[in-house]
């Protein structure tokens, strides 16, 4: 089957402007139908000698076959990808005009080179703005550290200036001996505490004098 | 030949053989020209903009920062901070000429000279030390002389702030003025822990003190950036190949606190002046052997050139610990079991041993003194009694674990060990004045040690200056010390602090910290003074406190005060650190004494 369908093509291919009044049927484009007049190609190439080159018309012209490969599963994958682009490929070769397929080549070049000037370009304006970012964290770091500096000199005066002000660092320590002392809890945690501080008999904490000078 | 050349020419017409040899002649020319372009490009293409691309591609360092000195709570002691380095171009500033404002090259420039809204009105070196010195805040004569020349290097002005490099990138004279990156050390705290601290040298690296002592730690690797520039200095973008980062100096942090530092210099600098003293100084540490604070009365900014040449004191003062060597006696005589704290003895006033006659410092009958309280009484002639089975081998090897002869092991530029002469060495009366603590000699630190062994139940810890080291990543590496060396048993050491406390309970009258048992011994030593006579005296305090949970170990001595004894002169200066101390670090009230050892019977 497959290579009566390539001799088709190449029949086709071969004789383009052949107008076959056997094949005024074929031009419904129902590749079914044209296996089966595929199938009586040696028959064309007798009815070739009899036809006039010029006698084309819309309805005799021949639909253009080309191969599709047969596909089980629709699969979206690289191999399906690179299967669709060859047939781009061999769609844009197989055309009539050749002019066509330089404009894509030349549409396609240009492309590229116009991405790469794209990309170049703006891979420059970036490391511009880069740079230009980088000095900005330079200098804010600076600031940053200055004002560290300042803040560390300043606390380094802070004994100094309050003695000057009259202030005294907190002298002696008040300790206060609670000798037991439970704090009053509500019954459900009562029996809980006593248990608990029943180890405990003294407790002394320390307490700090306030700065009002001694 | 000639005949060839002649029918080829008789076949045209004239003109077309003139046309055809000027044509030749050009196209010999374009030939050329076109195998000239051939060699250019395609032979010596690449050499050529490699060349291109050499010359204008530099390979900049980047300079790392010097790590900081902090104390234990992350307050800085010691920064270096970015600067910069104004040079200036004599031979481009003679050509310089300022724009003035309003004019068509101010507009196409977009910038222009002015001074207060006028034009500047010379050109050369002149303009720019016109414009650069109000800034900079030099005389604009000065300025203009240093920028005249042909030299294309001079330094205007170091360690200038980048609030400043900012204004006077404003002036746009960026083509006679550049500016260098450097770093300047800064100290916060002025002149505290100042010859500790040290300093540095120009090219950055410490000198002197800690900044030398850490140096290898402090300093950090630096980076370096390849890439090209354009003709005016400044860096293409996307053209950087090859760089290394700069890896910055680690964070050395102390065990220093600085409030206690501060008080502490307070404290030692008012004792200085109320006693007259020569000089004072102190040593606080915690019982793990971490100083807290070291302080001597000098009085030196860090980092200043008096800073870098003076070391502190506590590290490299020698003197003659006095009676409070009777410490190391007696722990040495409990240690071997030769007597126990509460054995009896009759003790005078004087005595006479190989023809030599020792004195006590006051002068009393003949009394019953138990160990302890020979202690107490600080009695030269009850130790050498006590001693009569302590062998000299004994007493120096007492001396040698306690720490006398060799350094703190805190790494200290200039530090001494001490003097401590071997036991062979010692005369007749040598061998007898060690037990109270003369013939010998040790600095601050030592002696600190010595209380730190006794409050760390007899183990001699290491001491520490150094906390931890903390990368340029935050990584924090503690130092380690190890678990120190054991002196004497922890009973040893406990009846020791006991006797102790009992000398303490004697001064409580102008030496006491409310709420809190402490354990101290005085001493008084006769040290050379200035002739070179013993006609100096070192007055010094080692206490321990709180005496029943020691907490902190305070070392106090001062030289040539007025009222002589270490009990009158430092101890009120030891109260006055303690009690400080005491209620900084919210420390527990002592427990009643209990266990006293008696003292007399």
């Amino acid at each position: 089957m497959p290579a009566a369908l390539r001799k088709a093509r190449t029949a086709s291919s071969s004789a383009p402007r052949a107008a076959r009044s056997a094949f005024a049927v074929a031009s419904a484009p129902n590749t079914g139908e044209s296996a089966r007049i595929a199938s009586s190609a040696p028959g064309s190439s007798v009815a070739r000698t009899k036809s006039r080159p010029h006698a084309e018309t819309a309805a005799t012209r021949r639909p253009e076959l080309h191969v599709v490969q047969g596909r089980g599963k629709r699969r979206i994958d690289a191999e399906a990808v690179t299967d669709g682009f060859q047939r781009l490929i061999a769609w844009v070769v197989g055309r009539r005009s050749p002019f066509l397929t330089t404009v894509v080549a030349a549409v396609f070049l240009m492309g590229t080179l116009l991405g790469t000037l794209a990309l170049r370009t703006q891979m420059v304006e970036y490391s511009f703005e880069a740079a230009r970012v980088n000095k900005s964290i330079a200098m804010l770091t600076q600031d940053s550290q200055t004002y560290q500096s300042e803040l560390d000199r300043l606390e380094a005066q802070l004994p100094q200036k309050a003695t000057e002000m009259g202030m005294v660092p907190q002298q002696g320590t008040l300790s206060i001996d609670l000798q037991g002392y439970q704090p009053p809890a509500d019954d459900a945690s009562a029996q809980a505490a006593q248990t608990q501080n029943q180890g405990q008999q003294t407790q002394s904490q320390n307490q700090q004098q306030t700065t009002e000078g001694q | 030949m000639g005949g060839t050349f002649k029918r080829i020419l008789a076949r045209h017409t004239p003109f077309f053989n003139r046309v055809m040899a000027v044509s030749l002649v050009f196209a010999v020319i374009a030939c050329v020209s076109l195998g000239k372009l051939a060699y250019i490009q395609l032979l010596e293409g690449s050499s050529t903009a490699q060349a291109a691309t050499n010359s204008r591609t530099v390979k900049a360092t980047l300079s790392a920062q010097r790590g900081s000195i902090v104390d234990v709570n992350g307050n800085v002691l010691a920064q270096s901070v970015e600067r910069y380095t104004i040079i200036g171009d004599p031979l481009v500033a003679s050509t310089f000429e300022p724009v003035d404002c309003g004019t068509s090259t101010a507009k196409a420039y977009g910038y222009c000279h002015s001074i207060d809204g006028q034009n500047v009105g010379e050109t050369g070196p002149a303009a720019v030390a016109r414009l650069l010195a109000p800034v900079l805040g030099v005389s604009a004569m000065e300025l203009g002389a240093k920028l005249t020349g042909t030299s294309r290097y001079v330094v205007i002005a170091k360690d200038v702030e980048p609030a400043v490099k900012r204004q006077i990138d404003a002036l746009h004279i960026s083509s006679v003025i550049s500016a260098q990156n450097s770093s300047q050390r800064t100290y916060p705290n002025g002149s505290l822990l100042g010859t500790v601290l040290g300093g540095v040298n120009d090219d950055g690296s410490g000198v002197s003190g800690l900044e030398q002592m850490e140096d290898s730690t402090l300093t950090g690797t630096d980076g370096y950036q390849i890439y090209q520039r354009g003709n005016l200095g400044q860096k293409i973008p996307g053209t950087e190949t090859q760089s290394v980062d700069p890896v910055n100096g680690s964070t050395v942090k102390l065990t220093v606190d600085r409030d206690v530092q501060w008080y502490v210099e307070d404290a030692v600098k008012q004792a200085k002046a109320k006693y007259n003293a020569k000089w004072a100084m102190a040593v606080v540490s915690r019982v793990n052997g971490d100083i807290l604070a070291l302080a001597d009365s000098d009085q030196y900014e860090a980092g200043s050139s008096e800073a870098k040449m003076h070391t502190s004191r506590v590290g490299t003062e020698l003197f003659d610990p006095g009676s409070t060597g009777k410490v190391i006696t007696m722990a040495g005589l409990l240690q071997e079991g030769l007597h126990q704290a509460s054995d009896q003895f009759s003790v005078p006033s004087t005595l006479t041993e190989d023809g030599q006659t020792y004195k006590d410092s006051h002068e009393h009958g003949t009394s019953k003194w138990t160990l302890a309280g020979i202690l107490q009484n600080s009695s030269n002639v009850g130790m050498i009694m006590a001693s009569k089975n302590y062998s000299d081998d004994l007493r120096y090897q007492y001396l040698a674990k306690f720490g006398v002869g060799k350094t703190s092991g805190l790494g200290l530029p200039g530090e001494s060990p001490g003097a401590l002469t071997s036991a062979d060495q010692w005369d007749r009366r040598t061998r007898n004045t060690v037990l109270f603590g003369q013939g010998y000699s040790v600095t601050a630190l030592q002696l600190n040690s010595i209380g730190e062994t006794l409050a760390n139940k007899g183990v001699k810890p290491q001491q520490r200056l150094i906390k931890s080291v903390v990368d340029a990543n935050g990584k924090e590496t503690e130092t380690k010390t190890g678990n120190g060396e054991r002196v004497v048993d922890e009973k040893v050491a406990a009846d020791v602090l006991n006797a102790m406390e009992s000398v303490a309970e004697d001064y409580s009258k102008t030496v006491s910290v409310p709420g809190y048992r402490v354990a101290a011994k005085t001493g008084t030593a006769e040290v050379a003074g200035d002739s070179g006579a013993l006609t100096s005296i070192v007055a010094d305090w080692l206490g321990v406190i709180p005496a029943d949970n020691p907490q902190f170990v305070i070392t106090v001595v001062l030289k040539d005060p007025t009222g002589t004894y270490g009990g009158v002169t430092a101890g009120p200066v030891f109260a006055q650190i303690a009690q400080f101390l005491m209620q900084k670090y919210e420390v527990a009230p002592s427990s009643p004494r209990t266990d006293a050892i008696p003292t007399d019977w």
